[in-house]
């Protein structure tokens, strides 16, 4: 049995598209925090329609099992018996459930991260069957730390760039490694997921998309940065696949391994203008150069950016450095995660990234048609 | 015409009058002429705001007569005179002044253009008139540019250029987020001035931003961005970078923004002549000039300088003018 949690995210949706395709003979349990039955069922049958694009019903797939919980309650939340039925059967874990908001801060950011992290610990030591632990992490663990960070990498004393997310996460990963001789558990850490490959599609609006809309109708003046500065972003699918592949066919316990961009990572530079030119392609303004690429500034300008907006109490500008100050930092910390266990994993080189030039317009041109999610049309993960 | 034919311009006299009613930013406040709170305008650098007690076209008559006096210019001598406003009704001589003989003819009104009266109050007999509006605070630098070109196409040596503008009464004196006062500058352009040589001009519209009240964000965030492409711009056609540009001669919006863009072009604050912005706030059209004007009295340029004149209009209008001291 395999045991998944976060399906409901934007990455675990991913995971359960694959599942749905490959893996239909499985006997598969899904943690998802619900107020009833009834949600549950509903909430299920939404996410299996949005794995499938429309193919799927719960009818189809009886080895699927969705069942109400929360991995910050002792035992997850889970009657006795539920309990000690996963005990006795999961062989498997996936655990990817956590929270991903950049402005959440650090004690809430704990609870589930961490103790979540820690309840599926408790879980798995009481699983007799355990072959296979994977705990999905982000390569932001790395916090504010510059320079080329490797997969054996974790400790380090260079902060973080966000209130809670960064640090409950990199908390997370040295509970797993206390772990690690006891169950065979491997992390993989997770680059900024940005959209899907095949077709743009976005799950959740993160901060990043958020600051793209602001871009968008050109009220973003500035994004604080190192031009060069690598950005590290894949899509949601193409991480998945290399997950799920990872996972599936060669998992080693006590690894860790980096899906990232690595060197294919775009500059901020490049982004910023990749996103122009795209943008360029659906607005007259941005056409005309009414609108212009923003300023990449130093950290004292945006400063100076933010006291002025805060003076002049401009509220749609105070969303624009709300999203700025939860991530932005990121583009003064330069660093290229390196992913050599992961193309050992997978028997690939780097040459295997996708081009961020040919999918990361798709995702905003997704963005545009979905109005970043405020569409009627919109569905999210 | 004078017998020098080169097509060397330079600015030859610059006048400037403050207007007399002084209020400070917390008076602005009490009687209700702002939008941003008091403290807010004070912590962007301004503290006083001027204002004109008599019409616009009155203020700019005694504004040029005192130019050309001091300069010792004889008014038969100006080729052209560009009366440059902001505000459509400084334009206009005040309907006050001359009542229609009949009600059939008061339409007449709209054609009692200030720069006419100007010339004639003043004898300016061979001088051509002009206005130049729908520019906002760019309009006495275009002006300049404008009359250099004439008088190039000409032939002509001799230009006043003026920016008088009055707010009307009532109106809030904060244009987004800058408090400004009512102004008055005039500037000679003479053919074969070697003093403040006009290098080179260039200017941007981005006529999306005609409608500065629903568009007022935008513009702010585009300020920024297009006012760094437009110095580097107008640094490449001059063939100089920033390193070359002794001082660089503001509009007087908040000092803050000058530290931003300061930080964004990459030249330090402490050479843009910020001086007068707390005292004078932002006056219209008129700034660089007056600044320009200050910046020479106080030793702050010397023979050869080159400065960098910038300025910014609503509607969306960015200027900027390469000078040689």
């Amino acid at each position: 049995m395999l045991f998944v949690t976060g399906l409901t995210g934007a990455f675990g949706i991913e995971i359960l598209r694959i599942l749905l395709r490959e893996h239909r003979e499985r006997e598969v349990v899904a943690l998802i925090r619900a107020g009833d039955k009834d949600k549950l069922a509903a909430r299920w049958a939404r996410l299996l329609r949005m794995a499938s694009d429309g193919a799927v019903t719960p009818h189809d797939v009886p080895r699927f099992v969705p069942m109400i919980g929360d991995i910050t309650k002792p035992q997850l939340g889970l009657e006795v018996e539920a309990f000690q039925m996963l005990c006795a059967r999961v062989e498997e874990i996936i655990h990817s459930a956590a929270t991903v908001d950049f402005d959440e801060p650090l004690d809430s950011c704990r609870i589930i991260n961490v103790e979540g992290t820690r309840n599926i610990l408790n879980l798995a030591l009481d699983c007799p069957r355990l072959r296979k632990l994977a705990h999905v992490s982000t390569l932001y663990v790395a916090g504010r730390r510059t320079g080329d960070v490797y997969e054996r990498d974790l400790e380090h004393d260079a902060g973080f760039v966000t209130m809670g997310y960064e640090e409950s996460k990199h908390e997370a990963e040295i509970l797993i490694r206390q772990y690690m001789h006891r169950l065979p558990v491997t992390v993989y850490r997770m680059s900024l997921l940005m959209g899907c490959l095949r077709n743009g599609y976005v799950h959740d609006y993160g901060a990043i998309h958020r600051y793209l809309m602001f871009m968008y109708r050109g009220i973003a003046p500035c994004f604080p940065g190192i031009p060069e500065c690598p950005l590290d972003f894949l899509p949601y699918d193409y991480s998945a696949e290399c997950f799920m592949k990872a996972f599936n066919h060669s998992f080693k316990a006590g690894e860790t391994l980096q899906i990232s961009a690595a060197e294919k990572s775009a500059t901020t530079r490049r982004w910023l203008e990749l996103t122009a030119e795209t943008f360029a392609r659906h607005s007259a303004s941005w056409r005309k150069n009414v609108y212009n690429v923003p300023d990449i500034v130093s950290w004292p300008t945006y400063q100076l950016y933010k006291r002025t907006i805060f003076t002049i109490d401009n509220l749609e500008f105070m969303k624009v450095i709300r999203i700025l100050d939860s991530c932005a930092e990121e583009c003064f910390c330069p660093k290229v995660f390196h992913r050599d266990n992961l193309n050992a994993a997978l028997g690939v080189d780097n040459s295997s990234i996708p081009d961020y030039e040919s999918y990361y317009p798709k995702i905003l041109e997704h963005c545009i048609e979905m109005n970043w999610g405020l569409s009627p049309n919109y569905e999210r993960a | 015409m004078s017998n020098d034919q080169s097509n060397v311009f330079g600015i030859h006299a610059i006048e400037y009058m403050a207007p007399p009613i002084r209020h400070s930013v917390r008076e602005l406040h009490e009687k209700g002429l702002l939008i941003s709170a008091p403290e807010a305008l004070e912590e962007l650098g301004f503290e006083f705001c001027l204002l004109w007690d008599r019409p616009a076209t009155d203020a700019a008559t005694g504004l040029i007569d005192r130019l050309l006096k001091n300069a010792g210019i004889d008014p038969a001598d100006v080729d052209l005179l560009i009366n440059a406003t902001a505000i459509a009704e400084s334009a206009l001589v005040p309907p006050s002044y001359s009542a229609p003989t009949t009600d059939d003819n008061r339409q007449l009104q709209q054609f009692m253009h200030s720069s006419a009266r100007i010339q004639d109050e003043l004898g300016l007999v061979n001088a051509k008139t002009m206005g130049i509006s729908e520019i906002s605070c760019s309009s006495l630098m275009t002006a300049i540019w404008t009359a250099q070109a004439l008088m190039i196409q000409e032939g002509k040596d001799i230009a006043v250029c003026v920016n008088v503008d009055k707010f009307p009464d009532g109106y809030k004196r904060e244009v987004v987020y800058n408090v400004v006062s009512d102004s008055a500058c005039a500037v000679i352009v003479k053919r074969g001035e070697t003093r403040n040589r006009i290098v080179t001009y260039e200017s941007m519209t981005r006529g999306y931003y005609w409608d500065s009240d629903r568009r007022q964000n935008e513009m702010m965030a585009s300020y920024f961005t297009t006012g760094s492409r437009i110095v580097q711009k107008t640094l490449k056609k001059a063939g100089k970078t920033l390193d070359d540009i002794a001082l660089m001669i503001p509009h007087n919006v908040s000092l803050r923004s000058w530290q931003i863009l300061s930080n964004l072009i990459g030249y330090p604050i402490e050479k843009v002549y910020t001086g007068n912005i707390a005292q004078m706030a932002h006056s219209i059209a008129a700034d660089n000039f007056i600044n320009l004007k200050d910046a020479t009295e106080r030793g702050k340029l010397s023979e050869g300088d080159l400065t960098m004149l910038y300025t910014f209009g609503l509607g969306a209008h960015w200027g900027c003018m390469v000078l040689e001291a």
